[in-house]
């Protein structure tokens, strides 16, 4: 046995069943023996045991008192207490609970059973010291628990919120447009992502969930374009064929990059939903797009909602070789290619909130420096704004 | 204090019933050889009952009782778990000697009969021939 393995004291005062106990835990750990109460009380400060397995009918002090002193005192209150005993009632297992037991075995036991129990008290006694290291885990509180899995919580989530705004800051470094496009495009995807839960086909497909993964996915659509070079990327004229394919290309780096880091944080939902974004955002509904040429359904819907948002902004803003079109020419541009470029049931709730988006393109070109991240709107102030 | 008659005579039958008894933990590789020391233990238990009985402490008698209730079973010998059981509950009471007696006869009874390894294994070294 381990010198580092974890400790327990067998109390009972039939040595037949002591044995039996030490045979089905000295392989794992640590064990020692008591045949009174009195014995294990003195035993406690020097053996130091993290589980006390515990007799309740012995000559002197009894189970149930032997337990209540473990917990009357500081610095042993903190022991896991088992009691194994051959009382059986119901009265006499809840004496044993509030004695301050933390489980109840009765005798007779079955043998492998009882060592899966004392198994799962260590995995049970680990995970609390994990989250609420207090020494012998005494001070352990539900309460104190709860508010360190609320902070943690808190904690994931903004270290998501700083990853994105990492990741966001590389595309748009990359991006011919500037951070505004990427705010804008956010904007217009969740009122149009909101439409659709609101009511239509698409509504038991989206949920707050969806809502937020979209929020935090979007800005991502064009990362892959830190794959692609300058001579390509910037060049102020058409593209020859090979260069559009190369260009092309961005989908797929862009959805790796994403594929690697998702595979790294498997809980990170939205990671999932950026993939499909950064593969899917220039697929057609009629089968034309790339890179997979899917058609219809088979393209993500993240990904089709993207799409029709980022064509939406792509029109209404300056481009080196373009003006600004008004909304109302990109409102006509985008109803003639539904079912053609654009899903109809997205066009349809793009059109629902046309006021809506065209109100938040006139507001983020006034605030043309808000710049994506921090400073950003949350999914509800946005939710708000576009009310 | 002298013994009542019928513990005397309680205490004095000997083993009677044939049909041994076995652990259904027997074969477990961990475990046999545990239940095998607890067969052997057995009479020194048989003993202290005995003992207790014919001092007619009933407490101490409960208390060994109520180790048999719970090893028994653990053990897996099942049989003696509620066996066991009467007799701690009818000596714990305090009730009648009669009944108390009757409850630790049926338990010595059964204890007798307890044995290692398994009917396989027991029926093997039967036929062994003595040396």
């Amino acid at each position: 046995m381990a010198g580092n393995s974890k400790k327990i004291l067998i109390v009972d005062d039939d040595a037949t069943t002591r044995r039996l106990l030490r045979s089905l835990l000295e392989k794992e750990y640590c064990v020692a023996e008591a045949s009174t109460g009195e014995q294990a009380l003195a035993m406690l400060a020097g053996f130091a045991p993290e589980l006390v397995m515990l007799d309740i009918v012995m000559p002197g002090v009894d189970g149930y008192e032997t337990c209540s002193r473990i917990r009357a005192n500081p610095s042993s209150c903190g022991i896991q207490v088992i009691m194994v005993s051959a009382k059986s009632s119901r009265e006499e297992q809840s004496q044993a609970f509030a004695a301050g037991a933390d489980d109840y075995v009765v005798k007779p036991f079955d043998p492998y059973e009882l060592r899966a129990r004392v198994r799962l008290h260590f995995r049970l006694r680990s995970a609390l010291d994990t989250i609420a290291p207090t020494g012998a885990g005494g001070g352990f509180r539900v309460d104190t628990y709860c508010d360190c899995r609320e902070a943690y919580a808190q904690s994931v989530t903004h270290v998501q919120d700083v990853t994105v705004m990492a990741l966001t800051k590389v595309a748009e470094l990359r991006d011919t447009e500037t951070g505004e496009h990427l705010v804008r495009m956010r904007s217009y995807a969740q009122i149009i992502a909101e439409e659709l839960f609101r009511g239509g086909p698409y509504a038991d497909r989206i949920d707050r969930q969806f809502l937020e993964d979209l929020y935090r996915a979007s800005p991502l659509h064009d990362i892959g374009k830190v794959g692609i070079s300058d001579a390509i990327l910037l060049k102020p004229a058409r593209l020859t064929p090979d260069e559009f394919e190369t260009m092309k290309q961005h989908t797929i780096i862009g959805a790796n990059i994403l594929d690697d880091v998702a595979i790294g944080a498997p809980d990170i939902s939205f990671l999932g939903m950026a993939t499909a974004v950064a593969r899917f955002h220039h697929e057609r509904f009629d089968g034309r797009g790339y890179p997979g040429g899917l058609r219809g359904t088979e393209i993500p819907l993240p990904a089709r909602i993207v799409a029709l948002a980022d064509a939406f902004d792509a029109i209404t803003s300056i481009r080196p070789y373009k003006a600004a079109q008004a909304a109302t020419v990109a409102m006509g541009i985008i109803q003639g290619d539904s079912g053609n470029h654009f899903d109809p049931v997205i066009v349809e709730a793009f059109l629902q909130r046309f006021d809506t988006l065209v109100s938040v393109q006139k507001q983020t070109q006034c605030h043309a420096a808000v710049a994506i991240g921090a400073n950003s709107l949350l999914p509800e102030q946005l939710a708000a704004a576009a009310m | 204090m002298k013994p009542d008659p019928s513990t005397a005579e309680i205490i004095a039958s000997g083993s009677t019933s044939p049909s041994p008894v076995y652990s259904r933990l027997a074969a477990d590789p961990m475990l046999g050889e545990l239940v095998d020391l607890f067969v052997q233990e057995m009479p020194d238990r048989l003993n202290a009952l005995k003992v207790q009985a014919t001092s007619r402490d009933w407490g101490q008698l409960a208390r060994t009782a109520h180790q048999l209730k719970g090893a028994g079973g653990s053990y897996g010998f099942d049989e003696i778990t509620p066996c066991a059981a009467r007799l701690e509950a009818a000596a714990r009471d305090a009730q009648q000697d009669e009944t108390i007696l009757l409850a630790l006869d049926e338990l010595l009874s059964l204890c007798r009969r307890v044995r290692s390894g398994t009917p396989q294994t027991d029926h093997y070294l039967q036929q062994r021939p003595s040396s």
